[in-house]
């Protein structure tokens, strides 16, 4: 029952034919870089807006062709797209095809082409008329990514703490309306208006377009925003702030495979990211992760309290942002929530979620699925640690670890190991947040690692 | 980041007689018997793990430079990943990894062997990816079952000498084509009352 999978045409030329995928900009799919090019009085440069519009045009195609989902043994997960889509250097992607197409495969398990055209004046997305006389690109700047969510947010915080005479360019990409309402806030109450920039590309698809919900190159078009503002802005180096557990992803259990643990910021992710973009601008570039060896409770335990507020304006509910009722409250229960609330618990910070309710509560007796799940993955993390050889016990139990760059050499994996036996450590002592038993799951006594 | 991960709960038809055995907490037999039975229909019905042998070949290739320090510190980043995308073909080169990284030595003996080695690791981890961690979360959130006694439970299964003759035969018939479950071998009652408790 071995099953063939079709090939999905996306073509996004103007005067495709209607049949088919044809996807138009500005009535099928909409990408503003506006605001972004305001905000630094500068244009992105013709390299900068190609990768932001292939990375548009992947994330379209992404959300419009849906994953088999019937078949159980999960045969038709992965699908195959062709793009049709003009750029401004045909040539330049067309050389560079390989790197595109390896890093979207890893995001996604899909396989992925391109047919780069040439495009003519003023037919995509980010061609603007007018250019600037001034830039207004502050003396040292850096750019981040700013999602709106709490490692974000701490990251942001840290980094402002660290260094108050730079400023940082936050950039983001908010696909819906609320989602780009609470980064705002969220920056706002962080930094002010005078201490970062905030660079918000808007994405989102037409009314009823976006069938498909796991959005695996959401992490590209994200990256793609902080490559090209860094770009804009004359720069060479972005800043991702996420913690080492949540970036890395770890499955949970053996039933995911692939990109089912998202890779939105794996490490190697941002390698081939950073891969792709200093062949694309024939400049290096780099992507940093300055808190990979921290857990989040590590991560948020480092900031002041005064920080708080901001911290309860972030969302990290998976669907926190795409439900359209005004006041939703988190889920609690998806894996984003399960290490939110654990962190907070172990970083004794309580007070960051101290006026949010959940809809999942704790119930006496039973746990939700994502943190079942999530204990078993800890389980097996300390029964691991604790081995005779903890990284070989590590590497043959998730062989994923070996996707991080930093396992390539000792130093790296005996910072995961012991970043692991320290993420172990805080589930025994901040289990309870959620109503975990210690002693059912094992986690009494400390971990090794 | 943890972002809309996916966690797959449902269980593929042939699996469904597992994890009754799972969760009736049925003799170690019983469940070992459906788990074979399951992985023998399983790999038919996927497609078999085609390129198992080359994968095999070039791990022990790779561990063969790794045991005589040739081979540049690249160990498993050398070995090439099919372009296959469907799930099998990602777990059984998750395995090779996994083995390049913890058994290196078993892995260089010979070409044989390691093709053994790998097939058996790629059974037993198609039985967790398609069966035991499926069932295994909505067991655990029971408060009153113990982890550690499903997880020996299933592990004993997946040690039993019949999954190494699924093995055997899935590098025989690499797409799964012609493939079938080992034999069952009934024990008399004489053979039962000379068993130890244990092994039974």
């Amino acid at each position: 029952m071995s099953i063939a999978v079709p090939e999905h045409i996306v073509d996004f030329r103007p005067g495709a034919p209607a049949s088919g995928n044809r996807v138009r900009w500005g009535r099928d799919t909409f990408l503003s870089g506006r605001p972004v090019m305001e905000r630094l009085s500068r244009l992105l440069p013709a390299h900068a807006a190609d990768l932001m519009e292939v990375a548009a045009a992947a994330y379209t195609a992404d959300r419009l062709i849906p994953r088999g989902r019937r078949d159980a043994y999960g045969l038709n997960w992965s699908r195959r797209f062709q793009l049709h889509l003009c750029v401004r250097l045909p040539g330049l992607w067309r050389r560079h095809v390989d790197r595109l197409t390896a890093l979207l495969q890893w995001l996604t398990d899909d396989d992925w082409r391109f047919r780069f055209y040439q495009a003519r004046w003023s037919q995509s997305p980010l061609d603007e008329g007018q250019g600037f006389l001034f830039g207004t690109v502050p003396p040292a700047a850096y750019a981040v990514l700013f999602s709106g969510g709490l490692d974000s947010a701490a990251g942001l915080n840290l980094a402002l703490r660290d260094a108050p005479q730079g400023t940082p360019l936050a950039v983001s990409v908010a696909t819906n309306p609320r989602m780009a309402g609470r980064q705002r806030d969220v920056l706002s109450l962080l930094a002010g208006e005078n201490s970062a920039v905030p660079c918000r590309f808007g994405v989102h698809l037409g009314a009823g377009q976006a069938i498909e919900m796991t959005q695996r190159t959401r992490g590209f078009l994200f990256l793609a925003a902080g490559v090209a503002t860094a770009w804009a802005a004359g720069l060479h180096s972005l800043r991702v702030f996420e913690n080492g557990i949540g970036a890395i992803n770890l499955p949970l259990i053996e039933a995911q495979r692939g990109s089912q643990a998202t890779r939105s910021v794996h490490p190697h992710t941002l390698a081939l990211t950073a891969d792709l973009a200093s062949a694309i601008a024939a400049a290096p570039f780099r992507i940093t992760l300055p808190h990979l060896v921290r857990t989040k409770a590590e991560l948020i335990a480092q900031t002041p309290l005064e920080a708080n507020p901001a911290f309860a304006m972030s969302v990290s509910c998976d669907v926190g942002f795409s439900t359209r009722t005004p006041g939703a409250r988190p889920c609690g229960a998806c894996t984003s929530c399960v290490l939110r609330r654990q962190a907070v618990g172990a970083a004794g910070r309580p007070d960051i979620d101290a006026g949010l309710t959940y809809r999942t509560d704790k119930v006496p007796g039973i746990l939700p699925e994502a943190l079942v799940a999530t204990l078993w993955q800890v389980t097996r993390l300390r029964r691991c640690l604790s081995d005779k050889r903890p990284w070989a016990s590590l590497a043959y139990e998730f062989p994923q670890v070996l996707d991080v760059p930093a396992a390539h050499h000792d130093a790296g994996r005996a910072a995961l190991l012991n970043l692991y036996g320290r993420y172990c450590d805080e589930w025994r002592r901040a289990g309870a947040v959620l109503g975990v038993d210690a002693r059912r799951w094992g986690l009494e006594g400390r971990t090794a690692g | 980041m943890p972002d809309d991960d996916y966690l797959i709960a449902r269980l593929p038809r042939r699996w469904r007689p597992v994890a009754r055995a799972v969760a009736n907490g049925d003799d170690i037999q019983v469940l070992t018997d459906r788990v074979v039975r399951a992985l023998a229909a399983t790999l038919p019905d996927i497609g078999g793990i085609p390129p198992i042998n080359e994968v095999a070949d070039q791990a022990h290739e790779i561990a063969k430079r790794q045991e005589g320090e040739l081979d540049l510190g690249l160990g498993y980043r050398s070995l090439l990943r099919p372009s296959d995308t469907r799930p099998q073909i990602d777990i059984m080169w998750n395995r090779a990894r996994a083995l390049l990284e913890s058994r290196t030595h078993q892995m260089a003996e010979d070409r044989d062997s390691a093709r053994l080695t790998l097939a058996v690791e790629a059974v037993k981890a198609l039985g967790n990816h398609f069966g035991f961690s499926r069932v295994a979360p909505a067991l655990l959130a029971d408060p009153n079952r113990d982890d550690r006694d499903i997880s020996d439970r299933w592990t004993r299964a997946l040690e039993h000498p019949s999954i190494e003759q699924l093995a055997r035969g899935l590098l025989r018939h690499p797409d799964g084509t012609g493939l079938r479950a080992p034999r069952r071998t009934r024990r008399s009652i004489a053979q039962l009352l000379e068993t130890p408790l244990e092994k039974l």
